[in-house]
């Protein structure tokens, strides 16, 4: 059995800034200021270890941080997505619970490498239960003089400020929470300008997972070289997953990218599904990635080979579902339930996405209350997501759709 | 809470974010809602007043979150995720007993969407603290409680 082991951001779990610290904590920052690396040869590095952001799209973060223009009339800012409402995803939870001064030492780092002297931690108003705890962190690791001005004598001055969003799904994708941090509804912005030119206040800003920021000491630590042989040449590293659903054991596992399958995720690190459910499938990426089937799931868990199967590993969210009785009405409910999410957090903007997601679930509510034959309203129901796909400023629509459309091809047999 | 001291909570959320009243103005609704469980035309005119920034535009701030209201409520609101895993988990039980005993209640409840608490479905929150593995039992506990 494989055990759920520690291996490179769990090992640096630490509450405390003194135990941090005696695990090597705030070594690589002092590395990087001490020897005068300089923020390009920083960046190469993150480029090198081939780290793709962990908040869900999987892009690189060396060449996010490199579009950041060199000289701009304006502060450059970093802003830290914790955010993560995707539904099933709980991993960043714990960096922001059990190991803030790795977060804070990436961002420092982060802000060194793109020219930030201020950044910010977008928190989502769920973890309100986090914010004392993180601002007390952020507090004791500028009293040790790793946050201030001049930090470690180098010149370089860097200040981190918590910014509560309050309840907005859609505030996860990039330019709504800059528009949230404006003051302003959740409105996804177009693209381009990309954040990295227009940002917040109109600055160049790089916006980066809690996760993703907590790999960035480890890298400085171990090497890119050591970073980019850890998991797959296309997924380096590894990932927080969170695992819940119909497992004995939900929580967060932290497992080296491609050299586990979901299947070994299932039953050795969740301990396999509770006896009264039947295992219907697993959604691998947050209810916006396409379930896999029990026969689909001898899949190693990276982004490539979950992509190869049709979905995606999204936000490391993997939710394992399943069925008591009744498959046909137990998979339809939960079908229903995903597409309510989407119809609830659709900000409204783009037309397609705001009365599409509705037209979706009051067709699923309609078919469940016999107000249409059930064959009838599948009809009907698979006809939709073409409608909605690729017609909107971000994907919450097109996720909306996809779900739909993949419960309803996967579960044909019930679903019919 | 009286007016002044909000204005002071105001302006000391204000000096946090550097004077940056746009960034402020989030913060500022949040605290507000904290404190006094929704946010009043009175206050929306304070806020205006102090960030300068229109009413208006407060107004269509605040009622895109879910969790600003305007509306003021007697009792406290138990959000309750009925997401995949807390479903999964047994949230439509607890959704079925909160409506059958609603007139019991000290509280009010409300179904939310994921809250990351998944690992202890079903979950849910109450004054933003986390409820986790919830059952009827400590429904009614917290119910006395309250």
């Amino acid at each position: 059995m494989k055990k759920s082991e520690r291996l490179l951001i769990k090992k640096k779990y630490s509450e405390n800034i003194d135990d941090y610290i005696g695990k090597g904590g705030f070594s690589s920052l002092r590395r990087i200021l001490e020897n005068n690396i300089t923020p390009d040869e920083v960046i190469e590095e993150v480029k090198k270890s081939g780290l793709r952001g962990r908040g869900g799209a999987g892009f690189p973060t060396g060449l996010k941080w490199s579009f950041i223009p060199k000289k701009s009339a304006l502060p450059k800012y970093l802003v830290c997505n914790a955010d993560e409402g995707e539904p099933g995803t709980f991993k960043d939870r714990d960096i922001l619970l059990y190991a803030p001064y790795l977060l804070i030492e990436g961002m420092v780092i982060a802000s060194y490498a793109i020219g930030a002297e201020k950044s910010f931690i977008y928190l989502r108003k769920e973890y309100k239960w986090i914010y004392d705890k993180l601002l007390k962190a952020i507090k004791e690791t500028g009293e040790r003089g790793f946050l201030g001005n001049n930090i470690l004598k180098s010149g370089f001055n860097h200040s981190i400020k918590i910014f509560m969003g309050a309840g907005a799904y859609i505030c996860g994708e990039e330019t709504a929470l800059l528009e949230s941090m404006e003051g302003k509804k959740g409105f996804p912005r177009l693209k381009p300008p990309y954040p990295a030119t227009e940002g917040l206040f109109g600055s160049p800003t790089v916006i980066n997972n809690v996760e993703t920021l907590a790999n960035i000491p480890i890298i400085f630590e171990i090497g890119a070289d050591k970073y980019s042989k850890i998991g797959t040449p296309k997924s380096t590293g590894t990932r927080l997953i969170a695992l819940s659903g119909i497992v004995k054991r939900p929580g967060v596992y932290e497992i080296e990218q491609g050299k586990i399958t979901l299947r070994e995720i299932i039953e050795d690190l969740g301990e396999g599904i509770r006896e009264e459910y039947h295992l219907a499938g697993v959604i691998p990426g947050g209810i916006s990635a396409p379930p896999l089937l029990p026969d689909e799931l001898d899949v190693p868990y990276d982004y490539e080979s979950i992509a190869e199967k049709g979905s995606m590993a999204g936000s490391g969210a993997i939710i394992v579902f399943g069925y008591k009785e009744d498959k046909r009405k137990e998979i339809f409910n939960l079908l229903k339930r995903a597409v309510h999410f989407f119809k609830e957090e659709s900000c409204g903007k783009c037309t397609p996405c705001r009365e599409g997601t509705w037209i979706i679930y009051n067709t699923i509510e309609k078919i469940s209350k016999r107000e249409i034959e059930f064959k009838k309203g599948i009809r009907v129901l698979k006809k939709l997501p073409s409608k909605i796909k690729g017609l909107s400023a971000c994907p919450l629509g097109e996720s909306c759709a996809i779900i739909t459309e993949s419960f309803l091809k996967k579960y044909s047999d019930v679903l019919k | 809470m009286n007016k002044n001291s909000i204005k002071e909570k105001i302006k000391k959320i204000l000096d946090y974010y550097e004077g940056n009243k746009n960034l402020a103005l989030i913060p500022v609704l949040n605290m507000i809602q904290d404190e006094e469980g929704f946010i009043s035309d009175e206050r929306i005119k304070e806020i205006s007043e102090i960030l300068e920034i229109k009413e208006n535009r407060i107004t269509e701030t605040l009622t895109f979150y879910h969790f600003l209201s305007k509306e003021k409520k007697a009792k406290k609101t138990l959000y309750i995720c009925t997401n995949l895993s807390c479903l999964l988990n047994g949230a439509e039980e607890i959704m079925e007993f909160l409506k059958e005993n609603k007139s019991e209640l000290n509280f009010e409840f409300k179904e939310c969407e994921c809250i990351g608490l998944c690992d202890s479905a079903p979950a849910g929150l109450i004054d933003f603290k986390p409820l986790k593995n919830l059952t009827i039992g400590k429904i009614k506990e917290l119910n006395e409680k309250i």
